[in-house]
């Protein structure tokens, strides 16, 4: 029996600086365990994820490119059958008018309203080409900067995350307490993604250039097509004095 | 006043005095420059019994009547109702057995047969009227000042524009009301293009992702 009781006393004393790790103020089991989980685990999954959302990234904007241009090419169709149509429409009406136009002057008014009608519709045209082009390119140079700003935004990001898993390491390798080395990570890690979600919120000024090329396309089509109405009434005015009314 | 229009005034005239009482003599002695025609007219009212007098037919003709009668008669389904003495009203030309016998059986044939007719003759009209011959034909009857304004002010006729499908009428302001009213539909396409812009933010979703991790 004397000989349990110091034999119950020594082992405590053997294994007590092990409890004066656990007894560490406050001090979570993960942060304990982060210089052991950061090169095997944390690298290698925050790694995976920027890998998936690069890919992913990838695939929406060519999903993008291609819908973009399949809408693009369906409109330059619409628009191309519905001109072809009003030509044809037009003449239709030019060769009813001259029919029953009776006499030189009648007939030399309907040429005369077709010509004006004519100059009209091919200035409208130009016009609202113009106006479809602009805005066509305009927002592939707003969708092009978008992009190189979201490519610089996403590199600074992984070479921030680069850096700080780096500095991480060197704290564990360098015997930095691993609580320490973990809230350095951590810190650093925040920064990373508050410089990106700024970046990103930058990138998303684009919805104002963009509002700004429809506001301009809107403008430029709606005066075309006044520019247009008041011409085609000229016409119709003319021909009506020519008609006698 | 036409030469017609006199002698109607003279013989309603004769007439009154006829039933006044007048004597037919002195009625063409009064009026003289249609006393030929006035003598004819009473020749016919005589002849009709217009004066009263009865008309009474032949004998032959009334025995005839008798003797039909007298065939229908005696056949219950055929017989009149106006043959019963204490009959009343408007006299029937038909037996009730036979226009029951019509609408129980012919007229489920008939009835349907009219209707599809009718039906038909509705849908060839309509498709006339819709056929570009049909429009042609009116467009050339229509004069071309047609739907002309007086004014200069043509803006309120836009809503009105004649369809694109629509033939020319070969109107003026048709023809410019339908050029004017092509333009919404060139817009409709062009406006098109600023759903275009939504693309320029396609991939916010997915760059949102990327700041969602873990470093625990």
């Amino acid at each position: 029996m004397n000989k349990i009781i110091p034999s119950i006393v020594g082992a405590v004393l053997a294994i007590s600086p092990a409890f004066s790790v656990f007894a560490q103020e406050g001090t979570p089991p993960t942060a304990v365990n982060f210089c052991t989980r950061i090169s095997r685990e944390i690298d290698q999954r925050i790694g995976q994820h920027m890998s998936e959302r690069e890919a992913k990234l990838k695939n929406r904007r060519a999903e993008r490119e291609a819908k973009l241009e399949e809408r693009r090419e369906e409109r330059k169709d619409r628009l191309g059958d519905f001109r072809e149509r009003r030509d044809e429409r037009r003449d239709v009406h030019y060769a009813k008018l001259m029919e029953r136009a009776t006499t030189t002057a009648q007939k030399a008014a309907v040429t005369a309203f077709q010509q004006a009608i004519e100059s009209a519709v091919s200035v409208r045209k130009s016009a609202v080409d113009a106006a479809q082009s602009a805005f066509k390119s305009g927002l592939d140079t707003a969708i092009a900067n978008r992009k190189t700003a979201v490519d610089a935004a996403i590199a600074t990001l992984k070479s921030s995350l680069d850096a700080a898993m780096a500095k991480a390491k060197s704290d564990c390798s360098s015997g930095v307490a691993p609580a320490t080395a973990r809230e350095a990570y951590r810190t650093a890690v925040e920064n990373a993604r508050k410089k990106f979600q700024d970046d990103m919120k930058a990138a998303e000024k684009v919805r104002d250039t963009v509002k700004t090329l429809q506001d301009t396309r809107r403008a430029a089509v709606k005066k075309a097509v006044d520019d247009f109405k008041v011409a085609v009434e000229k016409a119709r005015q003319d021909l009506k004095a020519a008609f006698g009314r | 006043m036409e030469e017609k229009e006199k002698f109607e005034l003279v013989l309603g005239e004769a007439i009154s005095r006829m039933e006044d009482g007048e004597e037919r003599a002195a009625i063409l002695a009064r009026f003289s420059d249609f006393q030929k025609e006035l003598s004819e007219a009473f020749q016919i009212a005589d002849r009709f019994s217009l004066l009263g007098k009865d008309i009474k037919p032949e004998k032959a003709l009334l025995q005839k009547i008798i003797q039909e009668i007298g065939v229908v008669t005696p056949v219950p389904e055929k017989r009149f109702s106006y043959i019963s003495g204490d009959s009343k009203g408007r006299w029937l030309f038909i037996n009730p057995f036979q226009i029951q016998r019509v609408m129980n059986t012919q007229m489920k044939v008939l009835l349907p047969l009219v209707v599809v007719v009718l039906l038909a003759g509705g849908v060839y009209y309509f498709n006339q009227a819709g056929s570009p011959e049909f429009a042609q034909k009116n467009a050339d009857e229509a004069p071309l000042s047609q739907g002309m304004p007086a004014g200069g002010d043509s803006s309120g006729k836009e809503t009105v524009a004649t369809k694109s499908e629509a033939p020319s009428t070969g109107n003026p302001d048709d023809i410019v009301n339908d050029i004017i009213a092509s333009l919404a539909e060139e817009e409709t396409i062009l406006n098109d293009a600023n759903a275009d812009a939504d693309f320029a933010t396609y991939d916010s979703a997915v760059l949102g992702e990327f700041g969602q991790f873990s470093y625990e």
